[in-house]
């Protein structure tokens, strides 16, 4: 009881801060910039205030899986699979030809592959996810917010590179819904997330002789007071993500993503530092070319990302967990730029991160989610093994 | 790390961040014409071989024709 009561002190002048930043970056995406950026940056402000509350981690989920076969995290993310996908296959498959929203398609190669290892092991090492790295970032942990820069760093070479990955082999997209079309596509597909569900939930009953159940209940606290200053449960988180995501969907007409945006900063940074970006095969032409040379601000990822940043920040103002106190020694140091390297370039050649990649693609129907997915949790595992050998975690029993 | 170096990293950082933007803003030309924001839907959304849907985002005369040309926006 005393550590819920001490989580709802909330902390003012973050909160005050956070708050004034959100409107004034509101206001002027308004008055400045035509379109929905304004929407998609506040839609951006509460999938970071979801993600904080709920504390809706990808990598600690797949971690805990790992480890002790706690499944409840993995199991939360099949289900926003599920639900995601069941929001997002009628629309892409043009059910109502009005709303024009646009599948997460890339190639299904080598690149994805060992993009999504090198991911997944970055996830373990770095700290965070895609999402991860930028709500915790936001809400002030230090370790993280140099993960963060690395994460930039990492992408910015990733699209460096990206042209040599492509020549290796592999197939152009392949859509789930093209193929089989929206219906039988989803059906195929949520027999496999049914299957996935259970294998998981199975593992973790055989191993514990019990299964942890997705929290869904308010408790003790009110509804409003836990809305406001969290903890979320999780099934809270899972269907705020599920419902900001078609909400992305339906603005931006494509899914969610997060880190091409990342790539972008840093190959802004890089130019503004005297390089020369622009003559790499990536940015010299097309939508990368254009975001390189038009504000930041009209990059809908950037702007979102922005949100997820502050939203963060103002929901752990708000449960007074703003920049809580850590240690911050050589190891960690190390698995923070190691880990954010390995997120950005793995995340620029995986053609996005656990949201762009494997969410946004699942949830559109593209296969290279699904390859995203597969081998993502294998680099997890190596995550997991790398963590207990340089001595961050007990070895397994 | 105590939480007061904490808050003071972090206001730093993101005081060099909301630097860095307003920066990058005043310094790109701004699209003529509010209906010429530049969206990501031109772009992202297309496949191999297929057109881009949208004619009046400026993208069309340098946009590839496939993602593996010019792998983006995810």
């Amino acid at each position: 009881m005393n550590q819920v009561a001490e989580q709802r002190q909330a902390d003012l002048f973050p909160a005050l801060m956070a708050s004034a930043a959100i409107l004034v970056i509101s206001l002027f995406l308004r008055g400045e910039l035509a379109g929905r950026q304004y929407l998609l940056f506040i839609v951006g402000v509460g999938l970071g205030i979801t993600l904080l509350h709920a504390a809706f981690g990808f990598s600690g989920g797949w971690r805990r899986f790992i480890r002790d076969r706690d499944s409840a995290g993995v199991r939360a993310q099949i289900l926003l699979l599920a639900i995601t996908s069941i929001l997002f296959f009628p629309l892409i498959g043009e059910l109502f030809p009005a709303i024009q929203a646009g599948a997460a398609l890339a190639p299904v190669g080598t690149a994805v592959m060992v993009g999504a290892f090198l991911f997944g092991i970055g996830m373990q090492l770095g700290g965070g996810c895609g999402s991860g790295t930028l709500y915790t970032a936001g809400q002030g942990q230090v370790d993280m917010l140099i993960t963060l820069v690395f994460f930039v760093v990492g992408a910015t070479l990733g699209t460096a590179h990206l042209h040599w990955w492509l020549s290796l082999p592999g197939y152009d997209s392949i859509s789930l819904i093209e193929n089989l079309g929206w219906w039988q596509g989803l059906l195929m597909q949520l027999v496999v997330l049914s299957l996935l569900y259970l294998l998981v939930r199975r593992m973790e009953a055989g191993r514990k002789g019990s299964v942890h159940a997705i929290d869904w209940r308010v408790g003790s606290t009110g509804f409003t007071e836990r809305l406001v200053h969290g903890p979320w449960p999780l099934w809270w988180g899972v269907l705020g993500l599920a419902i900001l995501s078609l909400a992305t969907l339906l603005l931006a007409g494509y899914p969610w993503s997060i880190t091409y945006a990342f790539g972008l900063w840093g190959a802004k940074i890089w130019g503004a530092l005297g390089g020369e970006p622009a003559s790499w095969s990536y940015w010299s032409s097309g939508y990368p070319n254009l975001s390189l040379n038009s504000s930041v601000l009209l990059d809908t990822t950037s702007v979102m990302d922005f949100g997820v940043i502050l939203g963060a920040l103002l929901a752990a103002a708000l449960a007074g967990k703003f920049a809580p106190a850590s240690r911050l020694g050589g190891k960690r140091l190390l698995t923070a730029v190691t880990g954010g390297l390995l997120l950005g370039y793995g995340a620029r050649l995986g053609f996005g991160c656990n949201i762009g990649a494997m969410l946004g693609g699942i949830a559109s129907g593209s296969l290279h989610g699904w390859l995203w997915m597969v081998a993502g949790f294998c680099g997890g595992i190596a995550g997991v093994r790398m963590r207990i050998w340089l001595g961050i975690d007990r070895p397994l029993r | 790390m105590k939480r007061k170096q904490g808050r003071i990293i972090m206001g730093t950082a993101i005081s060099a961040a909301a630097i860095a933007v307003m920066i990058d803003h005043t310094r790109q030309r701004l699209p003529e014409g509010k209906n010429q924001v530049a969206t990501q839907a031109a772009v992202i959304i297309i496949d191999e071989g297929e057109e881009l849907p949208a004619a009046t985002t400026g993208c069309e005369e340098s946009a590839p024709k496939g993602r593996r040309q010019a792998p983006c926006s995810l």
